[in-house]
């Protein structure tokens, strides 16, 4: 069960959930998307806010909060365009917020599920995620809330798990956080 | 140009300064307090209502939070002679996401805020708090404006007409 203290040591088997996990979105939109960079540390909460640059920049986050033996919150973010090119891929449409909302929490599902199950059947555990949660706002309001969560006090270091994923092009960008906890 | 005030970090000034920032407000909150008679405002972005370590009186960060600022940033005032006839403009304090295991940290950062406030005899003029969005929050220490600005929406002034800094003479 990858505690925060442990995380390094597994970096490996979590590399193979990471492109487990690009693999899950390539073959749901049809379309190749490779990883450009993986990282393993931990970050005090100031750097966790500005992760993906400017802290006003609208994303869109997708967020699974894991229950069970692998506990921790897992989040894919992308730009705004992109989720538009996302919702498109998968129903055709980008009519309806609604659908486009619930097709985002879908692709979440499946990409987070992919990485999940990697690591959960590697530790032979069980990984239960809750519903996943699709925001639009500001990168530094999501990911401060999210830090502010994750972290016991602001003072402590968050550990994150980041890949980001890139479709040939470079016109696309996917960011997929996981961010570990000891289980309650 | 503009200076960003990031997590627990905070400012005192004059008017004459540039504008100071506070970028993509969640849970946290950006607080304002302003002297009517000097023009000397503070500004803090509070992350947390109060120090989790409840040992630690004084967690030598007090910008960072609710409980600790207001006095803090009073007490830098007071060392401008700036600590009277005061008001405040408080912005942020959104609950992002719906956590499970957690409590709404942004609405205890309000609760905790408006105590704190009260306790200290200073009046809130003017708020942006609560609800599902992030916040960017803009204090411009020369004209005594406070701006806000949501995500996929106008930016908004917040400064009550009758509390900007009018006629002020800048150095």
């Amino acid at each position: 069960m990858p505690a925060p203290n442990n995380v390094r040591r597994i970096a490996p088997l979590l590399e193979g959930a990471l492109t487990c996990a690009g693999d899950s979105l390539s073959r749901l939109v049809s379309e190749v998307f490779s990883p450009l960079e993986t990282d393993i540390a931990t970050q005090s909460l100031a750097e966790f806010t500005t992760l993906l640059g400017k802290e006003d920049q609208p994303v869109v986050v997708i967020l699974l909060e894991v229950h069970g033996d692998l506990y921790g919150f897992l989040a894919i973010i992308v730009a705004p365009q992109f989720a538009e090119y996302l919702t498109e891929r998968l129903i055709g449409d980008n009519s309806s917020p609604d659908m486009a909302q619930s097709a985002l929490g879908e692709l979440g599902n499946i990409v987070g599920s992919a990485f999940l199950n990697y690591v959960a059947d590697s530790f032979d555990c069980v990984a239960a995620p809750t519903p996943p949660q699709v925001v639009h706002d500001m990168a530094g309001a999501l990911l401060s809330s999210l830090g502010v969560h994750v972290a016991s006090t602001p003072d402590d270091d968050i550990p994150v798990i980041y890949t980001s994923f890139s479709n040939k092009e470079k016109a696309f960008t996917a960011n997929l956080l996981w961010l570990p906890q000891e289980s309650s | 140009m503009s200076n960003s005030i990031g997590l627990g970090e905070y400012r005192v000034g004059h008017p004459g300064m540039d504008e100071w920032t506070m970028h993509g407000l969640g849970s946290c909150i950006g607080l304002i307090i302003a002297c009517r008679k000097t023009y000397i405002s503070a500004a803090a972005h509070i992350v947390l209502p109060m120090n989790p370590s409840a040992q630690e009186q004084n967690s030598g960060q007090p910008a960072r939070y609710g409980r600790e600022a207001v006095p803090f940033l009073i007490n830098e005032m007071k060392e401008k002679r700036s600590a009277e006839d005061l008001f405040a403009i408080m912005v942020g304090g959104a609950r992002m996401f719906q956590f499970t295991m957690v409590d709404d940290i942004g609405r205890r950062n309000i609760e905790e805020l408006r105590g704190s406030l009260h306790r200290a005899g200073v009046p809130i003029v003017a708020e942006d708090v609560g609800g599902r969005k992030g916040r960017t929050l803009r204090w411009n220490p020369t004209t005594g404006m406070a701006v806000v600005t949501v995500v996929g929406t106008e930016e908004r002034e917040l400064t009550p007409v009758s509390e900007q800094f009018i006629n002020v003479v800048t150095e």
